[in-house]
């Protein structure tokens, strides 16, 4: 602040007179303590953050992990009943329990209501399953790219991406990925969950 | 001049700015690096299992693969509808190695980039993939089997396997040897009642079919009364041994405890267990796998208060490679000490602090090396741990509160691996076949007990508590017998007086029947009627591919009848899969063979 404020030629001629007398170091020496202690307060600000973010979500993390658990299993299952459709589903599962993906069981889940989806999965955190070739090419599915939390399933027009997940607010995430068999190829079935 | 030194000092400020702003920057991204952390990722527990299912899953007419294509071209596959896990086992089986090895690398592909991974075909490794490091592995297992080209007769062969079983199993809860004071000095009751507990689990969907309780006293005046879960056992008021019988009632599903309290009978020292009391529980169970794989031998809880001396019997099939001794006890302090062959050594005393006292792998490996043992001694048979809590005196009189509390136990590791796969664990009681020479009432001075083993089923132990008789004074022989195999014989080996356990290892079985006989001489005599003689074993839960039939009917009760009679009396098939196949010029069956897959990262 004191370097900005208008000051008389006398102040300034006195003050470099003075440092000349006193030499560069005590320019330097000012300089480089301000430097330290804004350095000092944004390393104490960010290690309080971080022990704040720590603490705060290793339990929200922990939840998140036995979530993704129960919703993985589920998935990976052929749900409740076995044969289950739209109007009937107890538990979502997506496959003739052989890890091979029923493509009609695939339709009933993603025609299926998010919120309904997340009860019967079940989970009460956001969810995305979405299909991934051993190239890492995210596969679609029908007319989506992505099956879960409408604002991050993209429409599929010529190519899928992996869900933006910038356009919802993410405080933590997990994630799971699944072997599967989808139209005869060997799939990973990759999940996000967050809160 | 002064423009000169204030167009320096304009630099200087231009520094200071170029300072600040790299601070500011450098601040703000780890900030953001924060929000832009790797979310974690919970696959590895699961990916290996669901490496395995896809590819027991896939059939190769599906594949879509250049590099299965080129097999087939070649000549390797020629069965379009073996799954790509079938077709990596009929590669190995027929040695075509490279093939075999290539086709698990080119389906390994399809696992997420971070991971190595390897394939084992009945422990052959097959393929391994060492570029990633190992920090987190899971692994997952299946069994396959399969034919061979160039059969020459036709017809139908089928192999079957259980899906779903039940199995009639028998839980046995042995008493250790636990005694404390009842008696004062030099005479009299002490007031003292002595507890000890014994804790079990039975399966939560088992179904109780019998249950009983054998109590030994330490003493035969020594009087007790039983309870089960808190209630107490009618009948169960008695001095020296008491046969409770239908205790269904009063076990439950889940975990359980009994106890007992013994007290002063009519003379005898010490109240409390002379290590041949049981609880036997027989139960139904569609619950394949129920036995103890653990490495810890807990100790019962007792509660006295006078001094207790606990004898602690250790049975490990394996080499055993550390022992560490954990005790949570109400006492100032605990002396350790070790037998084997009947000659106890002494490890050391110990002050308790915090109601804890342990004893480490150093502590204990240096006792052994001193007195020319190794753990090589203690292994694949019966050895004691002996624990005296605050010193030990036979007859006491009535002082503060001494006890063993719960989670204090021996711990063992060892290389004993029992793989289960496949296999379903099975413990019963072996019943006696002989006795001879009464040493005195139903104490008998030979005694043999006889059981089967079965082609396929594969034993794991026989494990005897005995029920002992010994004159203080004699000098008797003592021989123990596997078959025509003399396992311990006194002598030239130490006198045991207290013969109370003895077990062995499959090494010394054999397939069909199989005799397991003590003889003592003059002085010596165990109980068969109270002693409980238990072997356990596995079962295979399949059959792979049997003679060739004319029709499918034939070759599919062929299969189902093979599969019955491995299971045995103890396990009923409730779910059967049946895999028929048709013949057409193929030489020969390969496996049943377990293809094991490890994935880490």
């Amino acid at each position: 602040m004191a370097r900005f404020r208008l000051i008389n030629r006398t102040k300034i001629r006195n003050a470099e007179k003075d440092a000349v007398k006193r030499g560069k170091a005590q320019v330097f020496y000012t300089d480089f303590m301000v430097g330290v202690l804004i350095f000092i307060f944004a390393l104490l600000i960010y290690i309080a953050y971080i022990s704040n973010f720590t603490q705060r979500d290793d339990n929200k993390l922990n939840e998140l992990v036995t979530s993704i658990s129960t919703v993985s299993s589920s998935l990976i299952s052929s749900g409740v009943p076995d044969d289950w459709d739209y109007g009937n589903a107890e538990r979502i599962g997506l496959t003739n329990d052989n890890h091979r993906i029923d493509l009609d069981k695939l339709d009933s889940f993603q025609d299926m209501n998010y919120n309904i989806s997340k009860k019967l999965l079940p989970t009460k955190f956001n969810y995305v399953v979405f299909l991934e070739d051993n190239d890492g090419a995210v596969i679609p599915i029908n007319s989506k790219c992505s099956i879960g939390r409408p604002e991050v399933v993209a429409d599929y027009s010529d190519l899928c991406a992996v869900p933006n997940m910038s356009l919802v607010d993410v405080k933590n995430i997990v994630t799971d990925t699944r072997l599967v068999i989808y139209e005869s190829k060997i799939t990973r079935m990759r999940i996000y969950l967050w809160d | 001049m002064l423009y000169s030194r204030l167009n320096k000092r304009g630099i200087f400020f231009t520094y200071d700015g170029i300072i600040a702003s790299l601070i500011i920057i450098t601040t703000v991204i780890l900030a953001i690096s924060i929000y832009n952390y790797n979310p974690p990722a919970y696959s590895a527990n699961h990916i290996s299992g669901d490496f395995v299912y896809v590819l027991a899953e896939l059939k190769v007419f599906e594949a879509n693969n250049s590099y299965v294509t080129s097999l087939i071209n070649d000549g390797y596959i020629n069965k379009m509808n073996n799954s790509i896990l079938e077709q990596i086992g009929e590669l190995w089986a027929e040695r075509s190695i490279p093939q075999a090895q290539n086709l698990s690398i080119e389906f390994a592909k399809f696992l997420p980039d971070e991971y190595g991974f390897g394939v084992y075909v009945d422990g052959e490794t097959l393929v391994e993939d060492n570029s990633i490091p190992v920090s987190t592995l899971s692994s997952a297992q299946k069994m396959i089997s399969g034919i061979q080209r160039n059969r020459s007769s036709d017809g139908f062969i089928a192999k079957a396997y259980a899906t779903k079983a039940r199995k009639n199993n028998t839980l046995i809860v042995k008493g250790d040897v636990i005694t404390s004071a009842v008696r004062k000095s030099p005479s009299g009751n002490n007031g003292n009642k002595v507890n000890v507990s014994y804790d079990f689990f039975i399966p939560t969907n088992a179904s109780i079919l019998n249950a009983y309780w054998f109590i030994e006293a330490a003493w035969t005046d020594t009087k007790f009364k039983a309870y089960m879960n808190g209630d107490y056992i009618p009948g169960s008021d008695a001095s020296g041994s008491k046969l409770l019988t239908d205790l269904e009632s009063y076990v439950k599903l889940g975990n359980n405890t009994a106890n007992v309290e013994y007290r002063y009978g009519s003379g005898g020292d010490e109240g409390g267990d002379d290590g041949a009391t049981h609880i036997v529980v027989n139960y139904s169970t569609s619950q394949l796998n129920t036995i103890d794989t653990g490495d810890k031998y807990y100790f019962q809880m007792v509660n006295s208060n006078s001094s207790i001396r606990y004898k602690k019997p250790v049975f490990v099939v394996g080499t055993i490679n550390s022992i560490d001794i954990n005790l949570n006890v109400i006492a100032p302090k605990v002396n350790l000490s070790y037998t084997l062959n009947g000659v106890t050594y002494k490890i050391s005393n110990k002050s308790v602090v915090s109601n804890n006292v342990q004893w480490s792998d150093a502590e204990i490996l240096s006792v052994l090396s001193s007195n020319g043992h190794g753990y090589s001694n203690l292994s694949n048979k019966y050895f004691w741990f002996e624990v005296d809590v605050d010193g030990y005196k036979p007859r006491d009189d009535f002082g503060n509160q001494r006890a063993i509390l719960a989670d204090s136990y021996v711990h063992v590791d060892s290389d004993s691996v029992l793989d289960m796969f496949g296999y379903i664990d099975i413990t019963s009681i072996v019943g006696v076949s002989s006795y001879s020479d009464s040493q005195a009432g139903d104490f008998y001075r030979n005694v043999a007990w006889q059981f089967n083993v079965r082609n396929r089923t594969i034993p794991v132990n026989l494990d005897s508590q005995l029920a002992w008789l010994y004159y203080t004074g004699t000098d008797p022989s003592q021989n123990a017998y596997s078959n025509a195999v003399l396992l311990y014989a006194h002598p030239p080996n130490p006198l045991v007086k207290e013969f109370a356990r003895f077990g062995y290892t499959k090494d010394f079985m054999i397939n069909g029947t199989n005799t397991y006989s003590l003889s003592f001489g003059s002085g010596y005599g165990v109980n068969p009627f109270d002693s409980l003689v238990s072997t356990t074993f596995l079962v295979p839960v399949s059959v792979g591919y049997g003679d060739t039939f004319v029709t499918l009917n034939s070759a599919t009760d062929d299969a189902q009848s093979r599969l019955n009679n491995i299971l045995g009396e103890f396990v009923s098939a409730t779910d059967v899969s049946t895999d028929v196949i048709t013949l057409s010029k193929v030489p020969s069956m390969w496996g049943p063979a377990v293809v094991e897959v490890r994935v880490w990262r």
